[in-house]
């Protein structure tokens, strides 16, 4: 095969689908799909949620060593060649020419490579404690988003696994003597520092290093995405993400400008915000509730009424005392009435 | 609960300590007992506590890893508060007003913070590695210091317990799976990154030391004179000339020790 038709051929990047908005809901996923977009790499993207095909053959990582945050998914290939995990798919890109990152200085590469690592120490542990090891986004998101998601087999295993895969991660990053509570505690407070560093790093520009993205923005962006948009039940950190105005704005305008929903997506959107709206706890008929109160109410106060005797109906046999006419009565009748019994108890006494 | 509680009690007991005060810093013997990565730590905290001009006094134990909090050393006792590892000794340091970061912007802050997680998330494993899971290096070299002080069936448990426990922390992060030539790669990356950000400056962050020059110094000081049976990591260091004279600058104006000639 000649160079030139090896250089034709498209990238195949396969990832975790999206949700909520995003273009994948995983942070490595993300990250790869960002510096594919920001390299203008052709790439032809698949969302697979099958970890059992998308894994690599022949390599080290095998099928039951990886978890649902590294060792399946991303994959990148082309032409036979292979990457697993943000880094990797980096690397490979670098080779076959598709950088990022070419344009910066050795400087500003050494800054890159040091945020990099900054990111992963200090806000990667939150953003994996929230998704896989919290206990209530984990039993109420996490499982269920999964096990919709993964093949039926797997979904019931491979989450828990991952789950145990990222205790342990925490538990090295943050030592092991630490209960977990204050680990969390920790690692909240590590990431909230990480994110004013972050805030600062980036001041009043597009990107972090200048006008154009790098491989860092795509790394911060592949993490802050799903703190934006995902349903964590948790809001520590998104609060103090939606304080740091510059981050929320730079992940938004990555989001806006490289992923623009397609109009089939945001149907899709739609389409789900409508099924979830009978579903609202707060008020799904309003407007029969309002009529059957309004009845309730009603009848009740005509019963009520009714039995105190406040409203007497008369049940009249006699139809000769129902008048028939409707012209009032002659005033001098009246009086001749009136004055009748008078003169005859009169009669009487006298 | 209990965190705030704690946490709030740390404060307190930090702001009662009268400044400055007697600090002991605890460490493993350092002839025949230390072990590389624990040697590349304790000096890192050394050097900042001399850059800081806090006065210390040097305890050596043989069991300093098991008395110190979170099982690794050195740490450090002042008054009724024992701290370790270099992150928290040194916010406990600034919080007296003796640290060496008061001076920079907020924007050089923000750099020296991500170079201090570089060195310490590259480097620290990497010598994790090197010392633990190279299998040359553990089995000649590193078993042997650690068991070194306990006798006999300790000495090779003690150590045997250590190596899984690092092995295990290792591979939840992917480091286990690396062969030692993709460590000695990360240890060239990284290097290059502090080259390049050093480039002809007297430290890191301008004409002033800072934490990260004592972490850095720490580090590649230990790399540097560190001869191991089968791996060239002095060479790695020394392959960039001004690192290599910034260790043995900084070496002369804190220690007054010249670097033997390697």
């Amino acid at each position: 095969m000649s160079n030139m038709d090896s250089e034709n051929e498209e990238f195949e990047l396969k990832i975790w689908k999206g949700d909520w908005g995003l273009p994948s809901v995983e942070y490595q996923s993300l990250t790869a799909l960002a510096y594919c977009k920001f390299s203008s790499a052709p790439v032809d993207v698949i969302k697979t949620n099958n970890p059992w095909n998308s894994r690599i053959r022949g390599s080290k990582e095998t099928f039951f060593r990886g978890n649902l945050t590294s060792g399946y998914l991303p994959v990148l290939s082309h032409n036979g060649d292979t990457a697993n995990s943000a880094s990797d798919i980096f690397d490979m890109l670098r080779r076959k020419g598709w950088g990022a990152d070419h344009w910066l200085k050795a400087k500003e590469s050494a800054d890159v490579l040091a945020f990099t690592s900054l990111v992963e120490e200090k806000l990667l542990p939150a953003a994996l404690h929230l998704w896989w090891v919290e206990q209530q986004t984990f039993m109420n998101v996490t499982l269920p988003w999964y096990g919709k998601a993964l093949p039926f087999p797997l979904g019931t295993y491979l989450p828990r696994r991952t789950n145990r895969d990222c205790i342990n991660r925490l538990k090295h990053q943050c030592g092991e003597s630490l209960s977990d509570a204050m680990r969390e505690n920790l690692i909240f407070k590590d990431a909230k520092e990480c994110l004013n560093v972050l805030s600062t790093k980036l001041g009043d520009n597009e990107f972090f290093f200048g006008t154009r993205p790098t491989s860092f923005d795509a790394i911060v962006f592949g993490i802050l995405a799903p703190l934006l948009k995902a349903p964590y039940p948790n809001t520590v950190l998104q609060t103090h993400l939606n304080g740091c105005f510059n981050l929320c704005s730079f992940t938004k305008r990555i989001l806006d400008y490289y992923f623009p929903l397609s109009p089939e997506e945001l149907q899709e959107m739609e389409k789900e915000e409508e099924l979830k709206r009978p579903a609202d706890p707060d008020f799904p008929h309003k407007k029969r509730n309002i009529l059957l109160g309004a009845v309730v109410a009603i009848s009740a106060m005509v019963s009520y009424a009714f039995i105190a005797g406040i409203i007497k109906f008369e049940v009249v046999n006699d139809l000769s005392h129902i008048p028939i006419t409707t012209t009032a009565p002659n005033l001098t009748q009246f009086e001749e009435i009136l004055s009748q019994p008078e003169s005859e108890e009169y009669e009487e006494k006298k | 609960m209990s965190n705030i509680l704690s946490d709030a009690m740390m404060v307190e007991m930090m702001a009662k300590i009268q400044w400055p005060t007697e600090v002991k810093l605890f460490q493993p013997y350092e002839v025949g007992q230390i072990t590389l990565a624990d040697y590349a730590s304790c000096l890192a905290v050394k050097t900042f506590l001399h850059m800081a001009q806090v006065k210390f006094s040097l305890q050596l134990r043989t069991n300093a890893e098991h008395m110190s909090p979170t099982q690794s050393v050195p740490f450090i006792q002042v008054g009724p508060l024992t701290l370790s590892d270099f992150g928290p000794i040194v916010s406990f340091v600034a919080s007296k007003g003796s640290g060496l970061s008061e001076h920079l912007e907020e924007q050089e802050r923000a750099d020296m913070k991500a170079y201090v997680a570089m060195v310490t998330s590259t480097l620290h494993n990497a010598e994790l590695y090197v010392s633990w899971l190279d299998k040359e290096t553990a089995e000649t070299v590193t078993k042997e210091r650690y068991g070194s002080p306990f006798p006999w069936p300790l000495n090779r448990v003690l150590p045997w317990i250590k190596q899984r426990a690092v092995r295990k922390s290792l591979s939840s992060i992917g480091w286990a799976d690396k062969t030692t030539d993709q460590v000695c790669e990360e240890i060239r990356t990284c290097c290059q990154a502090l080259s390049e950000k050093l480039g002809d400056q007297a430290y890191f962050m301008g004409d002033l030391p800072t934490e990260l020059d004592a972490l850095v110094y720490g580090h590649l000081f230990t790399l540097i004179t560190t001869h191991l049976p089968s791996l060239p990591l002095s060479q790695i260091v020394q392959s960039f000339p001004n690192l290599n004279e910034y260790c043995r600058r900084i070496d002369e104006d804190y220690f007054h020790e010249m670097l033997p000639d390697s």
